[in-house]
C-alpha cells in the first residue's frame, strides 16, 4: 500500500507525458544511481552488492567470466593444472601496473592470497579462499596456487569478487584500504562523500583497451522513486533496481530505457524437511502442486521473471534446463495429503522478508491464497531482515521465502552451500548423503563434461525430494538515458561501466 | 544564571549515562546476531564465529558494556561493525548536514508559520484566514514522504529550479528543508493565530489602539511578543519532532544525515554505530530543550533557567 502511494506521484507526472528538459550530465562523466553506499572497497571485506559494484572497476581478477558465463583470462594470460591435479598454475599478465605505480607479479599475487588467508587479517569471507593451502612464485610472472585436495573449479572460485587481487598497499599497517584501494582495474578510486556518491576516473596507464569515459560516479539514492526522477530529468544516466509497476511507463518514454537482464538468483519457497508434517515427502509434493508458479509469476510480478522448476537459474553452465515446475493441479495435491493422513489439511507458517527482492511481501500472501484451496491454512511472519535472518540460521520456521544468487556461475559453489547437509544456507535441513557423495566426487573431477554430469544428478535429486519449491529466477531491471550504451548488467547481479558510450 | 547553565549542562550526564544503559540493553535483547548479519547467509560457521570474536562479541555483556563505556568517556566510541571506520568519523561525517537540514528547517518553519500565523489573526475569520487555515491543515496532514516527492516533481523535474537529490550545493538544502519544515510550520502558523488572536483582545491593546498607534505597531511591538511565548513553547517540541521526521526526508533526498545512518545501522545490527548516534542525537535532544528555556528567560523577564 505504501509503496503504491510512493509511486502515484511519479506515475502521474510519466502519465502526463512530462519530459523535462533534461539537466544532462557532463559528456565524459557516468553517474550511476543506486539503493545503497557502499561499506567497504576493500574486497578481501566487501559482502554486499553496492561494494562488488564499485571495487569490480578498481580491482580485477586472475581470471574473470564473460556475458555467457565462460571463463576469460583477466590478469592471468592462461593457467593449467598439474596431473596429481593439486597445483594450478597461472600465467600472468605483462606490463601490468597497479594505480600507485607500483609492477603487478607473481609477488603481488602471493601477498595478495595470503592476506586474505592470513587470520590476523580477520576476513569474513576467508571460506572462499580457504580451499588454497599455499601459493607459490614459480617466477616473476608464473604463480602456483596448492589445494590439499583436488578441487576441479578452482578457476571459477578466483573470479570470486572476494579474490581480486589487491595491490601491496594493502599491507602497510594504517593503510585504511577500504577508503584508497589501489588495484589493476580500468577506473582508479578518487573521491568518497560517505552516504552520497563514490567517484572513479579512468586509469589512464590501463593495460587493457581504455574506457570512453572519464568518470563514474556512484550516487546513493534510496528511495525508488526518487531514483526514477533522477533519471527522467537527466540527472542520472543509469539507475539500479527499477519498481516493477514503474515499467510500463518507463517503456514507453523516449529519453530512456529499460534495461532488463536474467540473473542466477532463485527465488524459492524453502521448506523445513525436519518439521512436521513436511518431513513427509508427500506433504512437500502436495504443497508444490498446490502452488501455481506461473500466476505468480503472471500475477504479482507482471510476467517479468522466467520460471522454472531447476534449483539452479538455467543460465548457469551445467544447470539443469530441462526440469519443469511441478504442474499445478489441486485434486492431486489433495490426494496426497490424505494419503500422508491430512486429509482435512493443516496449519502452518511462512516467513518472508520485507522489501528485500521484488514483491516478496506481496507473493507470500499469494502463496498463502493458493495454500488455502487444499486446505493448508498459512500463517504469514514478515520481521525485519536482520531478525529474519537469525530465524532462518536456526533452522525453525517451517516455510520461507528466501533465494539464492550465484556470484562465480559455477554450480560447485552454491550446490555445497544449498544442497550439502553441511551446507552454510541449508536451510531446507535436507539431507541426503548420495548428494553430499557427489558434491565431494565433482570437487576432484577436472573433466568438465564428467562433473556437470554429476551435478546435474544432485539437480534431479533435489527436485525429486523438493526440499524447497522453485518460483522464479529473479530478474534485473535496470534503466538508462537512451544516450547511454554498452552497460553491461551481468547474470551475477554486478554491473560494468567499461564499455559505457555516451552519444 | 551562569551557575544555573552549568547545573543544567551537568544534568546531561545522567541522562547520557540511562540512555547509553537503555540502548545497549534494547540492542543485545532484539533479535538478530551482528555477526551472522555481517557476514551474511554464505559465510560459514568459522567464518562468522571470526567476525563475532573480532568485534568482541563473544564477551559477556558486563565486560561489554564497560569496555563500551571506558572507552566512551575518552571520546573513543569504537570502530563500526560494517565499514571498520572510527565511528567519531562515521557520525561526524553526517552531523553536520543533520544539524544544516534541522536548522534551515526549523528556521523555514518559524519565518513561515509567524508570518502565515500573524496574517490570518491579524485578518481573523475573513477569506485570508480561511486559506491560511486549509493551506496549515494540509501542510499537517500530507506524509513527508509525498510531500518530498511532490515537491521533487514541481521544483526539480518540472521547473528545474532545484536538484533532486544529494548534498553538493547549499540549493541542495532547500527541498529538504521545506519538506521537513512544512508541517512544523503549520503547526507554528496554528498557535501563532490563536495566541495573538487572544492577545489583540487584551486591554492594553485596546489602550493602545486608543492612543493612536498604527495597527502595525500594535500587533507588531505590543502583541507579538506576548503572543510569541507559546509559539516558543511548541518551535522547542518541533525541534525534536524535526530530529525524528528527518529519516524519512533524508531518504527521499538522499540527505547523508545523521538519522539514515542511524537507520541503517539498526538494519545492520552496527552495535557501535547504533550507541554512538543514539547518544548523540539524545544529547542534542537535551541542547535543544536548554535552549528554548534561554529563549524563555529572554523573551519574558519573569522567567528564569532554575
Amino acid at each position: 500500500m505504501l509503496g503504491t502511494c510512493r509511486c502515484v506521484a511519479v506515475l502521474a507526472a510519466l502519465a502526463l507525458g512530462i519530459t523535462p528538459v533534461a539537466a544532462q550530465t557532463p559528456k565524459g562523466t557516468l553517474v550511476f544511481a543506486s539503493g545503497g553506499d557502499a561499506d567497504t572497497l576493500d574486497p578481501h571485506f566487501i559482502l554486499e552488492r553496492p561494494d562488488v559494484r564499485v571495487s569490480m572497476h578498481i580491482h580485477e581478477n586472475l581470471v574473470n567470466f564473460d556475458q555467457n558465463g565462460e571463463l576469460k583470462p583477466e590478469l592471468a594470460e592462461s593457467w593449467s593444472v598439474s596431473d596429481d591435479r593439486l597445483t594450478w598454475t597461472f600465467n600472468l599478465r605483462k606490463g601490468v601496473t597497479f594505480h600507485d605505480g607500483t609492477p603487478f607479479n607473481a609477488e603481488a599475487v602471493k601477498q595478495s592470497f595470503e592476506r586474505i588467508l592470513d587470520p590476523a587479517t580477520a576476513s569474513p569471507r576467508r571460506s572462499i579462499a580457504s580451499v588454497i593451502s599455499a601459493v607459490k612464485v614459480i617466477d616473476e610472472y608464473t604463480v602456483a596456487l596448492i589445494t590439499d585436495k583436488p578441487f576441479a573449479p578452482l578457476p571459477s572460485q578466483v573470479s570470486m569478487f572476494n579474490l581480486a587481487i589487491v595491490g601491496p598497499a594493502a599491507k602497510t599497517p594504517g593503510a585504511d584500504y577500504a577508503r584508497k584501494p589501489v588495484g589493476t582495474g580500468p577506473f582508479k578510486f578518487a573521491a568518497w562523500q560517505v552516504g552520497e556518491k563514490i567517484t572513479l576516473v579512468r586509469n589512464e596507464a590501463y593495460w587493457g583497451p581504455k574506457p570512453a569515459i572519464e568518470r563514474i560516479e556512484f550516487r546513493v539514492v534510496p528511495e525508488d522513486s526518487a531514483r526514477v526522477l533522477q533519471l527522467m530529468s537527466g540527472e542520472a544516466d543509469v539507475i539500479a533496481n527499477v519498481p516493477p509497476a514503474m515499467l510500463p511507463q518507463l517503456k514507453s518514454s523516449s529519453a530512456v530505457k529499460v534495461i532488463q537482464e536474467t540473473s542466477f538468483r532463485t527465488v524459492l519457497l524453502g521448506v523445513n524437511n525436519k518439521i512436521k508434517p513436511f518431513d513427509d515427502l508427500r506433504v512437500r509434493q502436495a504443497l508444490a502442486h498446490a502452488i501455481d508458479t506461473s500466476s505468480l509469476v503472471k500475477g504479482v510480478l507482471r510476467g517479468i521473471p522466467k520460471h522454472g522448476g531447476g534449483i539452479e537459474a538455467p543460465d548457469i553452465p551445467g544447470a539443469r534446463k530441462d526440469l519443469p515446475p511441478y504442474a499445478h493441479d489441486t485434486a492431486k495435491a489433495r490426494r496426497l495429503l490424505a494419503e500422508a493422513g491430512y486429509p482435512n489439511g493443516f496449519s502452518t507458517t511462512l516467513m518472508t522478508p520485507t522489501g528485500r527482492f521484488m514483491n516478496d511481501r506481496q507473493l507470500a500472501e499469494a502463496i498463502q491464497a493458493q495454500a488455502r484451496e487444499v486446505g493448508i491454512d498459512i500463517k504469514i511472519e514478515a520481521p525485519e531482515w536482520a531478525t529474519y535472518n537469525t530465524l532462518l540460521n536456526k533452522r525453525e520456521v517451517p516455510l520461507f521465502l528466501s533465494t539464492k544468487g550465484n556470484p562465480t556461475g559455477d554450480l560447485d559453489l552454491t550446490m555445497h552451500l544449498v544442497a550439502h547437509s553441511a551446507g552454510q544456507m541449508n536451510f531446507y535441513n535436507w539431507k541426503n548423503p548420495k548428494a553430499d557423495q557427489l558434491i565431494e566426487t565433482q570437487r576432484g573431477t577436472t573433466d568438465r563434461e564428467q562433473r556437470y554430469a554429476l551435478l546435474s544428478e544432485i539437480q534431479q535429486s533435489f527436485y525429486d525430494e523438493v526440499p524447497a519449491i522453485v518460483l522464479f529466477y529473479d530478474a534485473q531491471l535496470y534503466a538508462a538515458r537512451s544516450n547511454v550504451t554498452g552497460v553491461r548488467v551481468q547474470p551475477n547481479e554486478t554491473v560494468t561501466f567499461t564499455h559505457v558510450r555516451k552519444n | 544564571m551562569g551557575t544555573l547553565l552549568v547545573r543544567r549542562l551537568a544534568a546531561l550526564v545522567p541522562v547520557i549515562l540511562g540512555v547509553s544503559v537503555a540502548v545497549f540493553l534494547m540492542l543485545h535483547a532484539v533479535p538478530g546476531d551482528p555477526a551472522q548479519i555481517i557476514a551474511g547467509q554464505e559465510a560459514s560457521v568459522e567464518d562468522v564465529a571470526q567476525v563475532r570474536h573480532s568485534f568482541g562479541l563473544d564477551q559477556p555483556l558486563a565486560v561489554q558494556y564497560a569496555r563500551f563505556l571506558s572507552r566512551a568517556v575518552v571520546g573513543d566510541f569504537g570502530t563500526s561493525f560494517r565499514t571498520k571506520r572510527p565511528v567519531i568519523d562515521e557520525i561526524g561525517d553526517r552531523y553536520g548536514y543533520t544539524l544544516l537540514l534541522g536548522a534551515a528547517a526549523i528556521a523555514f518553519a518559524v519565518a513561515v508559520g509567524i508570518l502565515v500565523g500573524v496574517v490570518a489573526a491579524v485578518f481573523k475569520h475573513s477569506w485570508v484566514d480561511n486559506v491560511c487555515l486549509l493551506v496549515s491543515l494540509v501542510g499537517v496532514s500530507v506524509p513527508n514522504f509525498f510531500l518530498g516527492l511532490l515537491l521533487m516533481l514541481g521544483f526539480s523535474v518540472w521547473l528545474q529550479l532545484f536538484p533532486l537529490t544529494g548534498a553538493d550545493t547549499a540549493w541542495h538544502v532547500v527541498l529538504p528543508a521545506v519538506t521537513l519544515g512544512l508541517p512544523s510550520a503549520a503547526v507554528i502558523a496554528r498557535i501563532m493565530r490563536s495566541s495573538l488572536i487572544e492577545i489583540l483582545g487584551n486591554d492594553y491593546i485596546r489602550t493602545a489602539r486608543a492612543k493612536g498607534l498604527p495597527e502595525w505597531l500594535v500587533v507588531g511591538r505590543h502583541a507579538l511578543r506576548n503572543a510569541l511565548m507559546p509559539v516558543v513553547t511548541v518551535v522547542g517540541l518541533q525541534m525534536g519532532y524535526l530530529l525524528g521526521g528527518a529519516v524519512i526526508v533524508e531518504t527521499v533526498f538522499a540527505w547523508p544525515g545523521l538519522g539514515r545512518l542511524t537507520v541503517q545501522a539498526i538494519a545492520a545490527r552496527d552495535f557501535p554505530v547504533v550507541q554512538a548516534a543514539v547518544l548523540v542525537l539524545a544529547a542534542t535532544f537535551v541542547l535543544v530543550n536548554l535552549l528554548t528555556d534561554l529563549v524563555y528567560s529572554i523573551l519574558d523577564p519573569r522567567v528564569t533557567l532554575s
